[in-house]
């Protein structure tokens, strides 16, 4: 059913073509908005607008950032000489929130995948490449664990291989605690050929 | 492994069934269209993810509904209650709980209450084209192995993308990036290597049984066997490396040909079964009724096969597969059938299997008759004392 508004519809029209929300939630949405004081929808109008105006990708590490360079790229308390590969910023988030990790970061902006018609062009590789011939003594590759992701893994760990710096992969097995005999066969048999000298 | 109730809603053209079934023979008579294969659809749904049938989630559910749910409750070979429940919707897709518990994915499910099933489609496993006999085997390995089944999926995916990636080169009209490409072919040999090697020992320790299983259903067959045809390699190897050597050889030999042809044409998807009667390839050499028998066999070896390797005894579904047998091998099929584990057959009457006529329901034997997507009548034999012990043990 389509609304007499032509500008109620412009509204469900644009947000039916987000990820994930169908024309009814759409239509739900739009509804919804439509209730709310001007204020409020002037507010999330500009919001989107400012992100869209303020954001832009590192122009060192590829994440989503208001400054170029990102504060991680900026900041002096990291370690250069280190970086980690990850598919996505919201991974840079998931890496972060361990405080484990000092080095920097390369967001490819997906993985290598023939069937969507993703292929190295697609994804900040050229860069990567780029950063290791200025000098990175580390490459971690943090992609997940799919087919896809260990694929783009091989591909890396090859394109690096004649830079003659470490290239590593983070390792896949059994999370911490969790106790063994609830893990499946399937992923104890892949830690136990993954395992390593203590 | 044996149910003790199956129920189900909007599953075909059943709105709501549940049955208690019995530890034994469950007979479901009921003429073509009526349901009484959907019951044991819904086992497999649960048990194997999907019906063996084939038809996809969407055309399961019942017309003008949305979703469809199976629970399945039986109690394992140690007395543990089990519980499987299965849902499926049109715009959610389907989830499974086991006992209660998520499960992430497929292969966590199956093979936790492995399952035999024999369909008058599985004729093609000795008549028809490799995709059967490897349909089989995968089904076998995955229920004895999960990790098989983890390597399984991932191999296709593999192969898909390859193949994508391949047919995007052709059409470009220049040969596949080799940097691109290798890692490809990496993911696709290091899991051939794997499925290939499991399908040898799988074999190895499969043929013997179902050379024993063969000779006591078939009749006129001196000899059985069953052989193991990896993808473009003369004979079975040893091992892994092995395997992973062999691929690596026939992955760089059929390069040139693969890119002008823009598809994958080695692998384990290419693999294949070869069976044999009296020392002949089986497709020519045995009869229509042999056929039918040594199918029988291979699924009674199929049970050996996973009651050995699972840590349950599994389920015996059989959809009408009686009625092209003479009266004799029927009653030897199902006699044989029922004292391996809990059963679940369908037939078109009672008049398929005249000797429960003759002799009436036993203990731990139940019929069912299916009309128009619902349960008419129930018949249930004597509760043996096992089965009154079990109950009295449970309340
Ligand atoms: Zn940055």
């Amino acid at each position: 059913m389509l609304y007499t508004s032509e500008s109620l519809e412009a509204v469900i029209e644009h947000l039916s073509r987000l990820p994930t929300i169908g024309r009814k939630t759409a239509q739900r949405i739009a509804l919804y908005l439509l209730k709310q004081p001007r204020e409020e929808v002037a507010a999330l109008a500009q919001a989107l607008v400012g992100m869209t105006e303020r954001t832009h990708y590192c122009s060192v590490c590829q994440n989503i950032t208001e400054t170029d360079p990102c504060p991680i790229c900026q900041s002096t308390k990291r370690d250069r000489s280190l970086v980690c590969v990850v598919e996505e910023p919201s991974d840079v988030l998931a890496v972060e929130k361990t405080n484990d990790y000092t080095g920097l970061y390369h967001v490819l902006g997906g993985v290598i995948n023939p069937l969507e018609g993703v292929g190295p062009e697609e994804l900040k590789v050229r860069e990567l490449i780029q950063r290791v011939q200025n000098g990175v003594d580390e490459v971690i590759l943090a992609l997940n664990p799919n087919v896809e992701g260990e694929m783009t893994t091989l591909y890396l760990a090859k394109m690096l291989k004649p830079f003659e710096i470490k290239v590593t992969r983070i390792a896949r097995g059994i999370p911490l605690g969790s106790e063994l005999q609830f893990i499946d066969e399937a992923t104890i048999s892949r830690a136990l050929e993954g395992r390593v000298t203590v | 492994m044996h149910l003790r109730r199956v129920s189900f809603r909007n599953l075909r053209n059943h709105a709501a069934t549940e049955l208690e079934v019995a530890q034994g023979a469950n007979v479901i008579t009921g003429l073509n269209g009526e349901g009484k294969t959907t019951i044991l659809e819904a086992i497999s749904i649960a048990t194997l993810t999907r019906s063996f049938v084939g038809t996809p989630d969407a055309h399961m559910v019942r017309r003008g509904q949305r979703s469809y749910d199976v629970r399945i409750e039986g109690v394992s070979d140690y007395g543990v209650p089990r519980r499987i429940e299965v849902e499926y919707d049109a715009a959610a897709g389907r989830t499974a709980l086991l006992d209660g518990t998520p499960a992430a994915n497929a292969a966590q499910v199956i093979g936790s209450a492995p399952t035999v099933v024999l369909s008058p489609d599985m004729k093609a496993i000795t008549n028809g084209a490799p995709a059967e006999r490897r349909r089989f085997l995968d089904m076998v390995i995955s229920q004895a192995k999960r990790r098989y089944l983890e390597e399984l999926m991932q191999y296709r995916r593999v192969l898909k993308q390859r193949n994508a990636l391949l047919a995007m080169a052709r059409r470009s009209g220049r040969p596949a990036d080799r940097t691109l490409l290798e890692p490809w072919d990496e993911g696709l040999v290091e899991r051939a290597a794997h499925l290939m090697y499991e399908r040898t020992i799988f074999l190895r320790e499969f043929e013997p049984i179902f050379r024993d299983a063969a000779m006591r259903v078939a009749s006129g067959i001196d000899r059985a066997d069953i052989h193991y045809l990896p993808d473009a390699i003369s004979a079975p190897l040893a091992s892994v490396a092995d395997y992973r050597d062999a691929l690596w050889f026939r992955c760089r030999e059929v390069a040139a040909e693969e890119s002008r042809r823009g598809t994958t044409l080695f692998g384990a998807h290419r693999d294949d079964l070869r069976m044999e009667v009296n020392g002949g390839d089986v497709r020519v050499a045995a009869s229509q009724g042999q056929h039918k028998t040594l199918l029988i066999g291979l699924k009674i070896a199929e049970f050996h096969y996973l009651a050995s390797q699972c840590a349950e005894t599994p389920l015996i579904l059989l959809d009408d597969i009686f009625g092209e047998l003479d009266p004799q091998r029927a009653e030897r099929v199902y006699e044989l059938t029922r004292t391996l584990g809990q059963t679940f057959i369908t037939a078109a009457s009672l008049d398929i299997l005249p000797f429960l006529n003759r002799r009436g329901l036993g203990p731990g034997e139940a019929q069912f008759s299916v009309e128009s997507g619902a349960i008419s009548s129930i018949r249930y034999g004597q509760i043996p004392p096992s089965g009154e012990a079990l109950r009295a043990a449970d309340s």
